[in-house]
């Protein structure tokens, strides 16, 4: 690994730390909240006029304007508009997002440890900035874990479950380490760890643009089926 | 093969990430006298946003209608099984005891026998339902189908007749009871409508308004105006 891509993975960490932070103290004010919220509008914008349309539709449909086939036609409308409006108006998981940063965080700094300890072919100052950015990230994940104690909500099983892995993980580690000085096996693999390891780093990112592009795919398909079914139905002469 | 996958999914969720947490402490909610619904599975935790509950103003405006809080009973929405029909994760719903025939969403109190049964643990002792009709004596499948449909033609569909045919035959304990009378509702999962069987006496209040914080104003939503069913 050359200094630019040491510095590279350093920045990584720190966009996580970044990411971690903002995530958890996320509320309505936070930006990214901000953020979500306005891609959720942006979302009940797109849907408004389909959804208008379907409305008018179902309100004929059960004044009895429709032909038996018409209401079948207007029972999958509805389908598709339960869920437009479902993905339109549901709250997002903000809690779940803050414990990916954490675990996210907690597992990617171990693996970087990892690669600080053991034989790997980094030289010595990198694998030093490693260790010290690394024991950095993990001080400020603690930090979030003593915010969790002090809230004392119900995020108490959550602690035992996290103090439970981190100490799995440790161990884990530490097996690894003394397997490697032993048989000098880890140079064999780094990069593909390295790799792994800025993975974990940025599984909040990852898991938010995957879901942000999820939705708005599913959101796309409802849209087509329900204009769609709205135009076969008008064809039909309802 | 996909609900095998998604079982995977979730069972791993589950055991990396636990239970879900919550943002807030709710102690200040009891404070105010607001009591949680589920909206949703009362067995399973949900997470919210924390709305600002301790700012809540004594009277809100509805239509030209004034009403005091302190007048109806308050419920937390937590969940969102019933955005499809206008209620939100976070809503506040201003509701009246008992069976209302203005509203159709009902506070149902949880038939702790029911889960007990299943070996689930709960969370919530209330959960929301939209309701849809009630179910008369001895009344058939075929028939309860055929005045559901009357409603809304949401039966039409072969997955929601599954269900529909499902929980009937699961809604026996309660049907088969002569002493009480059952109504059946709706309720989303993941924005796909699941029909619901509950005994009448288990409604323990009905909501006639929502709501919903707007930035620092409140949004006061007709529940009995706004009902589609």
């Amino acid at each position: 690994m050359s200094g630019i891509e040491c510095i590279n993975l350093l920045a990584f960490i720190q966009l996580l730390v970044t990411a971690d932070i903002t995530l958890f103290f996320l509320d309505e004010n936070g930006y990214l909240a901000k953020l979500y919220k306005k891609f959720i509008e942006e979302l009940d914008k797109k849907a408004s006029g389909t959804l208008k349309e379907a409305s008018r539709s179902e309100h004929q449909a059960l004044r009895g304007l429709v032909s038996p086939e018409g209401r079948k036609i207007i029972a999958k409308m509805r389908r598709y508009v339960d869920r437009i409006k479902f993905l339109t108006g549901r709250t997002p998981d903000y809690d779940g997002w803050s414990m990916l940063g954490l675990y996210g965080g907690i597992y990617g700094v171990v693996c970087l440890i990892l690669i600080g300890l053991t034989h790997s072919s980094l030289d010595f100052y990198q694998k030093e900035f490693i260790l010290v950015f690394a024991q950095i990230v993990l001080l400020l994940q603690f930090i979030i874990i003593l915010r969790l104690i002090a809230l004392k909500s119900q995020y108490q099983r959550n602690i035992v479950r996290i103090i439970m892995l981190v100490t799995g993980t440790i161990f884990a580690t530490a097996l690894i380490v003394f397997f490697d000085t032993k048989f000098d096996f880890f140079h064999t693999f780094e990069n593909p760890f390295v790799i792994f390891s800025v993975l974990i780093l940025f599984m909040p990112y990852i898991v938010a643009i995957i879901h942000i592009a999820f939705s708005l795919l599913q959101l796309k398909y409802n849209l087509l089926r329900c204009r769609l079914l709205y135009k076969h139905l008008y064809s039909q002469g309802k | 093969m996909t609900q095998i996958f998604k079982k995977i999914v979730a069972w791993t969720y589950e055991t990396v990430f636990g239970e879900s947490a919550r943002t807030v402490c709710d102690g200040s909610l009891e404070s105010q006298g607001i009591k949680r619904v589920a909206a949703g599975d009362p067995s399973k935790s949900v997470s919210y946003v924390s709305s600002n509950f301790l700012n809540l103003p004594a009277e809100v405006w509805c239509g030209g209608e004034r009403l005091t809080l302190s007048e109806y009973s308050r419920f937390l929405v937590e969940g969102s099984s019933m955005v499809p029909r206008g209620v939100l994760s976070g809503d506040l719903l201003l509701c009246k005891s008992g069976a209302q025939s203005e509203s159709r969403f009902a506070i149902v109190s949880v038939d702790k026998d029911y889960y007990d049964d299943k070996n689930k643990e709960l969370k919530f002792d209330f959960k929301l339902r939209h309701t849809l009709l009630q179910v008369s004596e001895s009344e058939t499948e075929e028939a309860l189908a055929g005045r559901l449909e009357k409603i809304n033609p949401d039966i039409l569909l072969d997955e929601n007749k599954e269900n529909f045919r499902k929980k009937y035959k699961g809604a026996a304990r309660y049907l088969d009871d002569p002493k009480r009378q059952v109504f059946v509702s709706e309720t989303f999962r993941n924005g796909h409508l699941r029909y619901s069987f509950n005994p009448v006496d288990l409604i323990s209040y009905s909501a006639l308004y929502a709501m919903r914080r707007m930035g620092d104003h409140w949004k006061v939503i007709n529940l009995k105006e706004e009902c589609p069913a």
